[in-house]
């Protein structure tokens, strides 16, 4: 063939495949393999609702959320727990023992019908498991085995650092005794944030790995798996996502959050919105990034923005989450000239539109920009925009990140720090921080089933996760409650911090004092096309 | 108008980053006839080479503090420098060995090179955006800009549409103006013809590897600051250069340059209008849709894209 021909073969060819790639890859792939797993496609679902215009659920009570946050404007700053990493650790054990005594009074575990009862009406019937379902797989007395689906490859590749960093975490609490002498092993799998990916990842874990958990990464991702996972009785615990999806404790028992949902996070953007332009007539656009994920902050938001006398207008602009740039999505939305510009995306995207935003002269000419809370990581996200970041307010879900020049010092943080360095890692990386956190919390809920009868097993896990009704997560700020209870509580966080970022100083600075709606989320047993 | 002004403006922005991305593709599509997938991620570790001179070590501190624009200049020559020498290293060492005439383990190669070179990059600068970020070869903050009127054109973006004219005018020059640019169409000609009058193919081929990658590393450079500094930046630049030098024609350096700025175009002012007609709303997540639609639209009428040679058989 010469060389003409084969020009227009290839250009054609080309042409083709980038339809194809188009058409069928990326995210939504993801998103419809997730919702084929559960039935239905959840994107397709949401955006049923977003036209019916119905309640999504899953949020707080917004007067509830508006006196919380009218409360915190005048409260007093919470005093720290210990302040030193020593002292951290003595009120963790007292915790621990307080969560440990009150799990063995309520006589939690599996009865001999089959059925775990745990504590806040919590329970579970384990008959429903697989036949070759083993209470006690990934579970020796050297080690216990978590698999880990996450992003480390492709545009969200930055959010790997967390599995990073917790494994980082559990090297550290392995050298030091691990959990009663078994050390905490995690095999990590990169999904590239590709649900279909993650399916067959979780597929290979559950085959080859056995874990005793897993835990996944991504709201699409988690999506995929998150039936399968509750069908064959595997703990998915403290998911990588905030969707409000995740606390579903009669439905998905296996399943919990970690993070502040992405319901409440919106449903406060409205609240604040609302204290702050109280004469009304305020317009919003926001930038959403087109999966699962930026969808929940949408569908909340929108919500939120019906009942509200406020807010006149919402304009949501829809971008791809593989998208190069962002220009031509914050020049729509610059157009229609906002009040206020609200970011829902996560990633690099956060970066980009917070250097997209200034270009387009939104910085000036809105009353206020909030970044999502995904995008708190300062030396990600808020560092590299330079002045273009400076003056942007987050719902920042109470974290700590540790490379915010104002925890330095913090006993926590600091510790954190020199593991990082310690395991070779950078801690200018916040993600790596933010694994350590995450890993501190696994680490505190294998303690707690360590010490039932039985000790560490897939149930004892679970009653532990849900019974760990109150304890000091160091990697959040001091009054944000950090616990769970059965079926009456199935949030860890549901506090929050409102910050603006200091580009002069590289840091977040708190306004007023943290928002507690601990225990007010209500559960979500979420149907695609009718949410909560 | 001041909207219609604006999106024009970011077309012709985004439009002159993936040209600069697809002219570096058809420099090696018309010596080799292949296309080169791991373009965008050799572009990628240029720039990385050049944030390591300008930022990340102390080679170019003899440069003036004040002269910033200088020292990002001059770690970008030695970065490009640094990009031809590897190009040619793996022409040498990865794609020589292969039949030129057996496309796919070459095409395969450097679809594995993609991955190689991401992951390389992502194991030694992280995944996370590079901070401090890469400074500018233009200058390049939020207020560094002109108003037309009321739409907004930024000094950056003027530079990245003049260093892609420059670098085109650079391209023409060497391609026919000197003996290796004549060497280098005789090549892209009739590869075999080449060699049986004395052309040494091998080097000639090396040559547009280095020249693409300098030039790739050169257009990454300049959109870092935009982009922002990581692993990832050029994966989804990749598609839409490709898409860009296909409208233009494959292996037409002008046309590529062309197709870039039409397809950052269709993107902006394209899906821009039309998305804000609500049966269209979903072209703003999907971009690329529209754009794939003009390179069909293209090929229909113009299979060798719109300055592509026209294929002619001899009957």
């Amino acid at each position: 063939m010469n060389k003409p021909a084969w020009r227009r073969l290839l250009a054609l060819l080309f042409a083709f495949s980038l339809v194809a790639a188009a058409c069928g890859g990326g995210d939504d792939e993801g998103t419809e393999a997730g919702a084929d797993e559960g039935g239905s496609d959840t994107t397709e679902a949401m955006e049923e609702e977003t036209e019916d215009d119905g309640e999504t659920g899953g949020q707080v009570d917004e007067d509830e959320a508006a006196d919380a946050m009218a409360d915190a404007a005048d409260a007093e700053e919470v005093e720290a727990a210990a302040d030193s990493f020593e002292g951290l650790q003595e009120v963790w054990a007292a915790e621990r023992a307080s969560i440990v005594a009150a799990l063995q009074a309520g006589e939690y575990g599996v009865g001999d019908d089959g059925v775990l009862v745990g504590p806040g009406g919590f329970t579970l019937d384990t008959n429903a498991c697989p036949a070759d379902w083993d209470n006690n797989e990934g579970i020796t007395a050297d080690s216990i085995l978590i698999g880990h689906t996450t992003a480390q490859s492709g545009a969200l590749a930055a959010y790997g650092n967390i599995g990073v960093g917790m494994e980082a975490y559990f090297n550290y609490v392995n050298a030091n005794g691990g959990i009663n002498g078994a050390n905490i092993d995690i095999t990590i799998k990169d999904d590239a944030y590709v649900a279909t990916q993650t399916q067959e990842l979780v597929n290979e874990l559950l085959q080859s790995d056995k874990p005793f958990a897993i835990n996944t990464l991504g709201s699409p991702n988690t999506f995929a798996v998150y039936n399968q996972l509750n069908d064959e009785c595997v703990p998915q615990p403290m998911v990588m996502t905030g969707h409000q999806a995740w606390g579903d404790p009669e439905s998905h028992p296996w399943t919990t959050g970690y993070q502040l949902s992405y319901a409440t996070e919106s449903l406060l953007w409205g609240s604040w919105i609302e204290q702050n332009f109280p004469d009304g007539g305020v317009t919003v656009g926001a930038l959403v990034m087109d999966n699962d994920f930026g969808l929940a902050y949408e569908l909340g938001f929108a919500d939120f923005v019906e009942n509200s006398d406020i807010i006149d207008e919402v304009e949501f602009v829809r971008h791809d989450p593989a998208a190069a740039t962002l220009t031509n999505e914050v020049t729509t939305i610059a157009a229609g000239d906002p009040d206020i510009f609200i970011s829902m995306t996560a990633g690099n995207p956060c970066l980009l539109a917070i250097q997209e935003a200034a270009r387009a002269g939104l910085l000036d000419s809105t009353d206020a920009l909030f970044t999502p809370s995904v995008c708190k990581a300062v030396s990600a996200y808020m560092e590299p925009a330079g002045d273009a970041a400076d003056g942007w307010y987050i719902v920042g879900g109470g974290l700590k990140d540790t490379t915010d020049p104002q925890w330095a010092d913090d006993p926590w943080v600091s510790f954190v720090n020199t593991e990082v360095e310690a395991a070779g890692l950078d801690s200018g990386i916040s993600l790596f921080g933010d694994g350590f956190h995450r890993g501190w919390a696994f680490e505190q809920a294998l303690l707690i089933a360590a010490e039932l009868d039985g000790g560490v097993t897939r149930t004892n896990f679970i009653i532990a996760l849900r019974g760990m009704t109150s304890m000091t997560n160091p990697g959040f700020l001091d009054g944000i409650q950090f616990g769970m209870n059965g079926n009456e509580d199935a949030y860890l966080i549901e506090g929050s911090d409102i910050s603006l970022f200091d580009a002069g100083a590289q840091t977040w600075v708190k306004e007023g004092g943290v928002i507690d709606l601990a225990g007010t989320s209500p559960n979500c047993n979420w149907v695609a096309g009718e949410g909560c | 108008m001041t909207l219609l002004l604006q999106r024009i403006f970011d077309g012709l922005t985004t439009g002159a980053i993936y040209a600069a991305v697809a002219v570096a593709l058809v420099l090696i599509f018309k010596a080799t006839t292949l296309i080169n997938f791991a373009q965008g991620e050799l572009a990628m570790i240029g720039a990385f080479f050049g944030y390591v001179f300008a930022v990340q070590t102390d080679v170019l501190d003899f440069i003036s503090e004040d002269d910033t624009y200088l020292k990002t200049w001059v770690a970008a020559i030695i970065a490009m420098i640094i990009s031809a020498i590897l190009a040619l290293i793996i022409e040498r060492v990865l794609v020589r060995p292969f039949d030129p005439t057996d496309h796919l383990p070459v095409v395969l190669i450097t679809l594995g090179l993609f991955l190689i070179i991401n992951a390389m990059a992502g194991e030694i600068w992280n995944y996370q955006a590079q901070s401090p970020p890469m400074p500018g070869l233009f200058p390049n903050n939020f207020d560094d800009l002109i108003m037309v009127g009321e739409a907004r054109l930024f000094y950056d973006a003027m530079g990245i549409v003049f260093t892609l004219l420059v670098m085109l005018a650079i391209l023409f020059f060497v391609l026919n103006r000197t003996k290796m640019g004549l060497a280098f169409r005789a090549v892209s000609s009739n590869t075999e013809s080449a060699r049986l009058v004395g052309v040494r193919t091998g080097r000639v081929l090396g040559f547009g590897w280095a020249l693409a990658a300098s030039f790739g590393t050169l257009g990454a450079i300049l959109v870092a600051p935009r982009l922002s500094l990581q692993p990832n930046m050029m994966a989804v630049v990749l598609i839409y250069a490709l898409t860009s030098a296909a409208v233009g024609g494959l292996d037409s350096l002008g046309g590529a340059a062309l197709g870039g700025v039409i397809i950052g175009l269709v993107n902006s002012v394209g899906v821009g209008y039309i998305s804000d007609w609500e049966p269209f709303e979903f072209l703003r997540a999907t971009p690329l849709l529209l754009s794939l639609i003009a390179l069909l639209i293209t090929l229909w009428f113009k299979p060798s894209g719109l300055f592509g040679t026209k294929a002619v058989e001899r009957v």
